[in-house]
């Protein structure tokens, strides 16, 4: 078959190999590492997850896993609030439509069956595991301990889950013990304190695993197994395992057989972070080498914060790995696979870390992803990109993401769209803010790369340095069908002190963009995300800063799997904060603030960085309303969010005008 | 100091409750907390630090046999290195709870929650865990 260029360049990566008995026709796995929430309360699964699983068919990976399914009745192993369920045959039709969605797209099918454990009995008042240890996250159910009865039947059930499965037309099964799961609540000593065989050494934890691969073995003879273990739980500190125990269990797995060991990274409740955007792409890679050099005969899949297909390819070429194996940057871009083979990656829509796709988990809701607004949105036509049926002339004002994403949606249904920005950049505020991220600016900044090769690409006009106001609108009056405005945000000033000595107080917004410089000593006004990021900016650069909110916490408007790092970073750089603190008056060289603790007192100050609470950016529709034939807005111009809410924002109303 | 003698001072962990009212103003009687230092955690046995709301009003510190983790019989159980209970001793007449949450960062102490979170907030502990920056506990990084 004739590589095209992209698969020549990534070869190692889209070169067919064989598993399993089966030809695969790449070294991408797809992995199940993100549930939906999708489904029916009682496990079925919904049109809305056959619409996302059918896109996820298509992503070009050669093996596809489906997202975990518990296995028993109880409902003792469900973890999340729709999580899908293989306890029974009733459930089987729509198993066979996804078994049939990925055999129809070339893929070999595996089902991933989930037994949650320690995070399980999401709809019953407890959870079990090996041994009473109680949560450390209060989002979990009080924990039970598994009887050895129970051992038996929970076996039982997942050999039956497996055997159903196939009966489905999978190819093969997986179970996990990813992030606490009870496959790892046996493995670890951290949950396991048994003193009976399941208990104590590190053969006696693993035998609920080597039952469990033996029972699944034995139900499903002509099918591969694999086995999903931690490389690194990142619990050891708390009693967990180490390293070197989590490779002598993936030794125990080997031994009995499993066709493909599936390594990951990092307990939900560990201490540090395993997969967010404060880890380097890459970081976990010699987990993956580790495994190979020690069972080189056992396939190892690995995607463990290794999100570029190019670093994946180098790691397949290089022997790290067998299969690389992606879940979130599929999300972002379900295209990524077809944008590589088409050596057309610069299109990519990278996944930038939010984590949307795990955090909202945790509050019952569905995933959805941060840069793929279609995300789980699939089955309803309203968010597809169709063609327009009137063609329209449409002007954009302001190039952030909310404005970006609406071009690049309203062009591809058909329209002419023409962005206007007063700055002489794409990217909005959002660039400027982005330049100063500690986590992973990279890959921020890999948002506005976008939309700058997709306005080239997709032939949109960008007319930068162009103020949009009512002068300019009468000149080109009649020229556009539709005005969008995404405009953005600001600081609003009205929330700031009185400021008494000119040019002491600055906008937050000039200091991310560079138009103005800070002196040494800086106070900062606000602790939403905007003051945060500029805080442990300007203290990396050696500036001494200091934080006054005048709410009780830092960071009220960072998601919540975000949060504990920004408040880490302020520890960490040792930046005071003084919470439940207002500041009075910015004068005579400083901050008068007060708060009912210590009552006034003076901070003194070179600068001092207005970043209270922001309002939206919307003098022009008053003043276009009159001029243009449908106005509409977007984005932070509408309500200031962030970066998440405008994209889509903008690409719901670039697929609808 | 070695742990057993940090958590046997009770007059200091009482003064510092007293000093830190404002954050456990919502705990409710009979609400309480652990501490236990970790070899007495793996052993199950010794003695734990206990701060719960007294009957007459005021937090109150004592001490109770530990005997693990299923008889704590508290809402929330810190295990505690040496390390991380020595500085936070260290600095009891100072910022102990700042300390906590260091000690919480760098991992030489582990909170393990016995109740569920609605459960946690009608006894009262919203505050503190909000000041250890636990507030939002159940995600995945």
């Amino acid at each position: 078959m004739t590589q095209t260029v992209g698969e020549t360049r990534l070869r190692s990566l889209f070169a067919p190999t064989r598993w399993a008995g089966f030809d695969i026709k790449n070294h991408i796995k797809y992995g199940a590492c993100c549930v939906s929430n999708y489904n029916e309360r009682d496990g079925r699964i919904s049109p809305r997850e056959l619409a996302r699983t059918k896109v996820i068919a298509g992503t070009g990976c050669g093996i596809i896993t489906n997202q975990g399914a518990y296995p028993d009745p109880l409902g003792e192993g469900k973890a999340y609030f729709r999580q899908v369920a293989l306890h029974d045959d009733r459930f089987l039709p729509e198993f066979e439509t996804i078994a049939g969605y990925i055999h129809d797209a070339g893929g070999i099918a595996i089902q991933q069956i989930l037994h949650a454990g320690r995070y399980g009995g999401i709809d019953l008042g407890y959870c079990i595991q090996p041994s009473i240890v109680p949560q450390t996250l209060p989002h979990f159910r009080p924990p039970r301990e598994i009887t050895k009865a129970q051992i038996r039947e929970t076996i039982d059930q997942h050999a039956a889950a497996a055997r159903r499965a196939i009966k489905a037309g999978f190819d093969g099964t997986e179970v996990t013990s990813f992030m606490g799961y009870l496959l790892a609540t046996f493995n670890s000593k951290f949950t396991n304190q048994r003193t009976d065989e399941y208990g104590g050494t590190l053969e006696n934890r693993g035998r609920f695993m080597c039952e469990m691969i033996d029972a699944i073995k034995q139900a499903t003879p002509d099918h591969p197994l694999v086995v999903r273990l931690s490389g690194a739980e990142l619990m050891d500190r708390w009693g967990g395992n180490s390293e070197d125990e989590c490779f002598e269990l993936m030794e125990l797995a080997a031994q009995r057989g499993v066709d493909m060991i599936s390594i990951t990274v990092g307990w939900q409740e560990a201490p540090e972070s395993s997969i967010g955007r404060d880890v380097a792409p890459g970081h976990w890679n010699y987990l993956a080498r580790r495994a190979k050099h020690l069972l080189p005969n056992v396939p190892i899949a690995f995607g463990v914060r290794l999100p570029d297909p190019k670093m994946a390819n180098g790691c397949v070429a290089d022997g790290d790995f067998d299969f690389w194996e992606v879940c979130r940057p599929l999300l972002a871009d379900p295209e990524l696979m077809r944008k590589a083979a088409e050596a057309r990656l610069e299109e990519n829509r990278r996944c930038v870390g939010s984590l949307n796709c795990l955090s909202r988990v945790f509050r019952d809701l569905p995933y959805t992803c941060t840069m793929n607004p279609a995300l789980g949105h699939e089955v309803e036509p309203e968010y597809a990109v169709t063609a327009a049926a009137v063609k329209k002339n449409i002007m954009v004002i302001g190039a952030g993401p909310a404005g970006m994403e609406c071009a690049i949606a309203a062009r591809k249904r058909g329209h002419t769209v023409t962005v206007f920005d007063k700055s002489d950049a794409i990217g909005g505020n959002f660039k400027s803010y982005a330049t100063h991220d500690l986590a992973n600016r990279d890959d921020l900044l890999s948002v506005v790369r976008h939309y700058e090769v997709m306005t080239r690409k997709l032939g949109i006009e960008v007319k930068l340095e162009t103020e949009v106001n009512p002068k300019l609108m009468r000149s080109v009056l009649h020229q556009y069908d539709v005005a969008i405005i995404a405009t953005g945000a600001s600081i609003d000033r009205h929330l700031l002190p009185p400021a008494e000595q000119p040019g002491l107080l600055v906008d937050a917004l000039d200091v991310a963009a560079g138009r103005v410089a800070c002196g040494h000593r800086v106070v900062i006004l606000g602790a939403g995300k905007i003051g945060l990021v500029l805080a442990e900016s300007l203290k990396t650069k050696g500036h001494d800063v200091t934080i006054v909110e005048a709410g009780r916490s830092l960071g009220s408007d960072v998601q919540p799997s975000f949060k504990w790092r920004h408040t880490a970073w302020v520890e960490e750089l040792q930046i005071p904060a003084l919470t439940k603190t207002r500041a009075t008056k910015v004068a005579a060289g400083g901050v008068t603030v007060v708060n009912d603790k210590d009552g006034e007192r003076f901070i003194p100050a070179d600068t001092v960085i207005g970043a209270v609470m922001r309002r939206g950016n919307q003098e022009l529709f008053h003043e276009l309303e009159w001029l243009i034939d449908e106005l509409h807005g977007c984005g932070d111009a509408m309500v200031p969010r962030g970066l998440t809410q405008a994209i889509h924002d903008g690409y719901r109303l670039g697929v609808r005008i | 100091m070695i742990a057993h003698e940090i958590i046997a001072d009770l007059t200091a962990w009482n003064a510092m409750l007293a000093r830190h009212e404002s954050v456990f103003a919502s705990v409710t009687p009979g609400s309480n907390l652990g501490i236990v230092p970790q070899a007495d955690a793996t052993q199950r046995s010794g003695n734990m630090l206990v701060w719960g709301r007294a009957p007459q009003g005021g937090m109150r510190a004592e001490l109770r046999a530990y005997v693990g983790y299923n008889q704590c019989g508290v809402d929330l159980l810190f295990v505690a290195e040496d390390q991380g209970l020595n500085a936070i001793y260290d600095v009891l007449a100072e910022r102990p709870l700042e300390e906590m949450k260091a000690a919480l960062r760098r991992g030489e102490l582990c909170m393990f929650v016995t109740k569920r979170r609605d459960d946690l907030t009608e006894a009262g502990w919203d505050d503190l865990l909000e000041t250890l920056g636990r507030a939002y506990m159940g995600l995945c990084r």
